[in-house]
This record gives C-alpha cells, structure tokens and sequence, in this order.
C-alpha cells in the first residue's frame, strides 16, 4: 500500500507501457513492486516439489503408453460403425431363397393362399395345386427345443394352437415371435392363421403362416412387409 | 534456452520439466499465496498444479495459448477447485485474518494482508486480471487468454483496478493524515 501512495505522488510521468493511461503506469510498476514483497516458496519446499515431479515424470516416461480417452472414443466409434453396418445390412432385401417365394396364380380356388415353388415344397394333397411348404423343411429346431417333425400331425388328430405356432415359427428363417393365431377357413378347409414377427432388433419382419388344423401342414402367406 | 525449445524438451525429459518449474515456481506460487494465504495449504495446491502440468503437458501445444496463459489456467482453475471442495467462500481481504495464527505473521504475510485487502473492493474479474499481472507476472496477452478476453478488454480491466486502489490509497492516504493530526 506504501509503494501504491508513493507511486500515486510521483505519478503522470511519461511513457505507455503496456497501454495504460500515462498517470497509471507508475501505479502499475508500484503494484509490481509491492507484489515482490510476497514470500515465495520456501527453499525446501521448492527442491523436495521438485525431486518428486523429477521422480514423477521419469515414471511416466517409462511406463506403457496407456489407452487415452481419445482412443478408447476412437474404438467406440467402430464399435458403432459395425453396429450401424449390421443395422444397414438387415435393412437390404433378404435374397434367402426360401424367404423370397415365386409367386403364381393360386389355381382355380382364388384363395389368397401363396405359392411356392423350390426344392422343399410339394404338392397339396388335396391336387388343389396349392404348393406348401413341407415339415421337412421345418426340420430345423424351434426356440422351444421341440421340431416340427415332432409334432403329431396325422390327419384326424388335429393340430394344436401351440403346435401350429411352433410349425410357423419354423417357416422363416428369422427368430420369430407368434403375434396371434386364428383359427380361418379357407377354401373349405380349416386352418390355423399364424401371425410371426421379428423377435428382437433388425427389420420389422412380419409373416402369416397357414397351419392346416388336421394335417399340420403349413403354407406361408403372402409376406406382409 | 528458449521456451519453447525447453517445453519441448519437458515432454520427454524429466531434467528439463524441472528447468520449466522452476521458471514458474515464484510466480505459480505467489499467486497462489495472495489468493488462499495458508503457506501450507498454498503448498498443498500448488504441488497439485504441478503434477497436473506434468500429466497433461503432453497435450499442450504452443501454437494454441502461450505456455504461461495455459500454466495459469490451470493454476487459476485449482484455486477455484480448491474453494469449491471447501465448500466455504471466504471472501478476499479475510483469507489472512482467518487463515493465519497471529504468531506466524511475519512482514511477507503482512504484505499479503494487505494486498488482500486491498482487492477486496475489486470486482472478481479486475481481481483475477491484478492477481494474474502482478503475483503471476503475466503479460498482457496471456492474461487475456486466461481469462477469454481481448487484450484491449484485460487492459480497461486493469485500468480501472489501478484506479479503483488509487482511490483506496487516497482514503488511507487521508485516514493517516488525520490520525497524524489527531
């Protein structure tokens, strides 16, 4: 505070140091002054400080470069890339030979049944000329551990409504989850609508599959996406 | 050796981040001490600054803030830490009175008090900006880039905080004429 008086009696001297004000410049160089006075460290504080950063930094320099923050952003950012990748690719049309029926006219009975024409097809067995998909292609396992061959489907039996979820899910080649099952006529016989969608993340699948209620025989309807 | 050269060097030389230190140790320092008072709690915080220099000098680059500015960010950065983890503001002009048994006033505590005092009547920014000139000898363009302010900006800063002490001086200035009278 002394050297802030004395600067303001010896101020407006000339000169513009850093932009101040010519009566402030003597104030300034006092101010200067007067933090001088303000003890520094002591001398063993600053030596023993010193050791240890010393000490710290050639730690440092030895150790393994260790995984910074950017980096482990930069693996996040890959990780989503895939994730996005995977999301596109489930986006695109699914080529599954399987999946994709060739679609003819249903014969004479104008039912809106389907129908295919691969490898795993046959013939109905009412020579309505509706082709349906066999159990053989089925023969895969269902979420439930339980194959379609499995089930008793002999004619006169009669199909169950679980069943007939169970044969559906093993039409499509997605893990699908049963929506609703309705017991519909079609064309004089009595089947088990079968309503399958997606189960899980991935594209919005949706299909009905047609379960004969006597024969278990299923016919995959017409896609609903 | 020129600074930036040492900085350099400090990024991969022990030896040389010790030469960095103690380029900066009286200032780093001092304004830490006009800022907190406690010699051991100044202590305390400025090994914290240090270490935190040492970790991230790495990143530093010179072509953004000048070494300066970027040290005394973090140091201006620890203090606030440093309140803030106190959970207590103790308002400047008070830190030495609170913070220092009588016995251990010596003429530099002294000089400290009445510095603090002294800035209590500044705003927070014209504070800052006197500390960062005169504890931490900073120019002005480093100041302004403590702070994120022009250089013009941190300049009327400062200027009015002279004048603002300038008028304080005068009233004690009168205070000890009228106790010299008396």
């Amino acid at each position: 505070m002394t050297q802030w008086r004395q600067s303001h009696n010896t101020a407006d001297r000339t000169g513009n140091k850093d932009g101040f004000h010519e009566d402030l410049i003597a104030a300034d160089a006092a101010a200067h002054s007067q933090f001088s006075q303000v003890s520094g460290p002591s001398a063993e504080f600053r030596e023993e400080l010193k050791n240890r950063l010393v000490a710290r930094a050639q730690t440092q320099r030895r150790a393994p470069k260790v995984v910074t923050v950017s980096t482990t952003w930069r693996w996040i950012g890959s990780a989503a890339a895939v994730v996005l990748l995977v999301g596109v690719m489930s986006l695109l049309p699914n080529n599954d030979p399987l999946r994709l029926p060739q679609r003819e006219p249903s014969g004479d009975s104008g039912s809106v049944i389907e129908t295919f024409q691969t490898e795993n097809l046959t013939e109905a067995p009412d020579g309505s000329g509706m082709g349906v998909r066999t159990m053989m292609a089925a023969g895969n396992e269902n979420e439930s551990g339980k194959t379609a061959a499995n089930l008793d489907t002999s004619p006169g039996t009669g199909v169950s409504e679980a069943d007939a979820g169970v044969i559906a899910q093993a039409q499509v080649n997605y893990p699908a989850k049963v929506m609703g099952i309705a017991k519909v006529e079609v064309d004089g016989r009595v089947y088990w609508r079968v309503s399958l969608t997606r189960d899980g993340m991935g594209i919005p699948n949706r299909d009905d599959v047609l379960v004969d209620c006597q024969t278990g025989e299923p016919t995959l309807e017409m896609s609903a996406q | 050796m020129d600074e930036k050269r040492l900085i350099a060097r400090a990024k991969r030389d022990p030896q040389a981040f010790g030469d960095l230190y103690e380029l900066y140790i009286d200032r780093v320092f001092k304004y830490v001490k006009v800022r907190v008072g406690d010699t051991t709690v100044t202590e305390d915080i400025v090994s914290d600054i240090w270490f935190k220099a040492l970790k991230s000098i790495d990143r530093y680059d010179h072509r953004g803030k000048p070494f300066a500015a970027w040290l005394f960010t973090i140091v201006s950065n620890s203090v606030k830490d440093h309140y803030r983890q106190k959970k207590t503001v103790v308002p400047l002009g008070q830190v030495e009175d609170t913070l220092i048994s009588p016995d251990k006033r010596t003429d530099s505590v002294l000089t400290s008090i009445e510095i603090n005092r002294s800035l209590g009547n500044l705003t927070n920014e014209q504070r800052e900006a006197v500390l960062l000139r005169y504890a931490g000898d900073l120019q002005i363009r480093d100041i302004a880039a403590v702070l994120g302010k022009t250089e013009g900006a941190v300049k009327g800063l400062l200027t009015r905080a002279l004048k603002c002490l300038r008028e304080e001086m005068k009233g004690g200035q009168r205070d000890d004429t009228m106790a010299t009278v008396s």
